[in-house]
């Protein structure tokens, strides 16, 4: 009986979401390939077009935002990303580690009040005080958006 | 301590820098002034007898300074007690100046430093530098093994050193650098003395869009250090291959050093292999390993007389209790110098801070 109603049980629903990338509109940047993206994220690349240095912010690491950025884009569990960032900082090719906002809200402000700033939110908390980037010149609603799933 | 005149002085310049950061003004954008640091001990138990309990204690400690939108500075110093290396009767203490320089950031494709910094010749050393909590398994490979560990390549000099990203799919980058070398003692950089020597390094790294985590890296050095009878003509060639992601690391390496000497030619070469994966799930705190470690040193070269061969394989597990925090065990067969086979049971604690 236990067996034929784990059988019968349906599978749990699959989660989907959608990440966009927002840039305050001072930021001289409309697309970014996801290659890009995922260098600024391991602080590969440090530096906007106009030589202002990156911010790039993360979400805790229970956030079901922040959990599916590493997986798609970064390509790395938390315990590894945030090893990573030790190691970039003790090197001298960062000079802080990503600034960590509490949620999508505060990070969409954080964006919006430091030009230099990059986050990602899902598409439901963006406003119009920040910017969204295309990621592979696609927009978030567009068929194939590489962060929606 | 091996801290000479020179070194001294770069560390009250650099001292005297962090101190006037204010005076840069609203320019900077990250904090200041950063102190961070590692520090592990290791416990190992052998079939020899010859290493047993706590036989090394490591403290690494650095701090940086964003003193303006553009420039920066460095400064890192180790300690480290240890039983082992080139007194393995007695105890030694070290403590070095690792790295100090200031360092100007143009844009991505152009950053300079000026000071001692690390020749990245030798791949593991310029991505892990030196904190052992950063790397997978206990030990550093023999070919990356500091010089004052009685490594054999040279890992660090003094000088310029020009590095960048060149844009593009094949993710290209590059690292030049002059200085002074190695001088009499392959741990001994001098700028003054009449054994400082020239050194030129140069390196490629190719990390392609199209397979996220891959990178492929060549490098190569080139000095004449002043060893005791003549000098030497050192050409050292290092190629090696990452592959981090998803959980999984593939690091390998090999490298070919090269001593002229008159008519007779030295050959150092070294290699080394690592795999690692992350466990899902429940074990996503555990990482198993396994690491591959060789290096053959010409027996009758003088100027490496210290540095010992090594044929050994080791595997472990990581686990890191915390993102800060960090325990391995370690299995580790290797040749002793008897040529027996020697097995080694190691524990290491290593934090960050």
């Amino acid at each position: 009986m236990l067996l034929f109603i784990q059988i019968a049980d349906p599978a749990p629903p699959v989660a989907t979401g959608r990440l966009v990338i927002i840039v305050s509109p001072a930021v001289p940047v409309n697309e970014l390939s996801l290659a890009d993206l995922r260098r600024i994220y391991l602080g590969r690349i440090t530096r906007w077009p106009d030589g202002r240095r990156i911010v790039p912010a993360v979400l805790p690491s229970k956030s079901a935002e922040q959990r599916a950025f590493l997986l798609r884009v970064v390509q790395m569990g938390e315990i590894d990303y945030a090893q990573h960032w030790i190691g970039q900082v003790f090197r001298g090719e960062a000079a802080a580690p990503p600034h960590l906002a509490s949620s999508s809200a505060e990070a969409r402000r954080f964006v919006a009040e430091h030009p230099q700033a990059i986050a990602f939110v899902s598409a439901a908390d963006v406003d119009e005080t920040v910017r969204v980037v295309t990621i592979e010149r696609k927009s978030a609603g567009q068929p194939g958006y590489p962060l929606a799933w | 301590m091996k801290l000479d005149r020179c070194a001294r002085l770069m560390c009250w310049m650099t001292a005297a820098l962090m101190l006037a950061v204010p005076l840069f003004g609203e320019e900077a954008e990250a904090p200041r002034v950063r102190v961070g640091g590692f520090a592990d001990l290791e416990l190992h138990s052998s079939s020899e007898g010859d290493r047993e309990g706590l036989d090394l204690v490591q403290l690494d400690l650095y701090s940086s300074a964003a003193l303006s939108a553009r420039w920066s500075a460095l400064v890192e110093g180790t300690a480290e007690r240890s039983l082992r290396g080139s007194n393995p009767g007695g105890e030694t203490v070290d403590l070095d100046l690792e790295r100090l320089y200031i360092a100007y950031s143009h844009s991505d494709a152009f950053r300079l430093e000026i000071g001692q910094t690390h020749t990245g010749i030798v791949r593991w050393n310029e991505r892990e530098h030196r904190s052992r909590f950063l790397q997978t398994p206990i030990d550093v490979p023999a070919m990356a093994r500091r010089p004052q560990a009685d490594g054999a390549w040279p890992l660090r000099f003094v000088g310029l050193w020009v590095s960048g990203r060149i844009p593009g799919p094949l993710g290209l980058s590059y690292g030049s650098g002059i200085g002074a070398g190695s001088g009499r003692n392959r741990d001994e950089t001098p700028i003054f003395g009449s054994d400082r020597s020239i050194a030129l390094v140069l390196s490629l790294t190719m990390a392609p869009d199209a397979v996220p985590g891959f990178d492929v890296s060549a490098a190569a050095y080139a000095g004449r250090p002043r060893a005791a009878e003549e000098p030497l003509r050192e050409r050292d060639v290092t190629f090696s291959i990452n592959y981090v992601r998803s959980g999984t690391e593939v690091r390998a390496e090999w490298g070919r050093m090269n001593h002229t000497a008159s008519d007779v030619v030295y050959r150092t070469t070294g290699y080394y292999a690592l795999v690692s994966k992350r466990l899902s799930g429940r074990g996503e705190r555990a990482r198993p390993y396994f690491l591959i470690d060789r290096l053959r040193v010409p027996g009758d070269e003088t100027y490496l007389a210290e540095v010992s061969e090594e044929n050994a394989w080791a595997g472990g597990v990581r686990y890191d209790i915390s993102n800060r925090f960090s325990i391995k065990g370690e299995y580790r067969s290797q040749r002793a110098p008897n040529g027996e086979r020697e097995a080694l049971l190691g524990l290491q604690i290593g934090l960050s801070f």
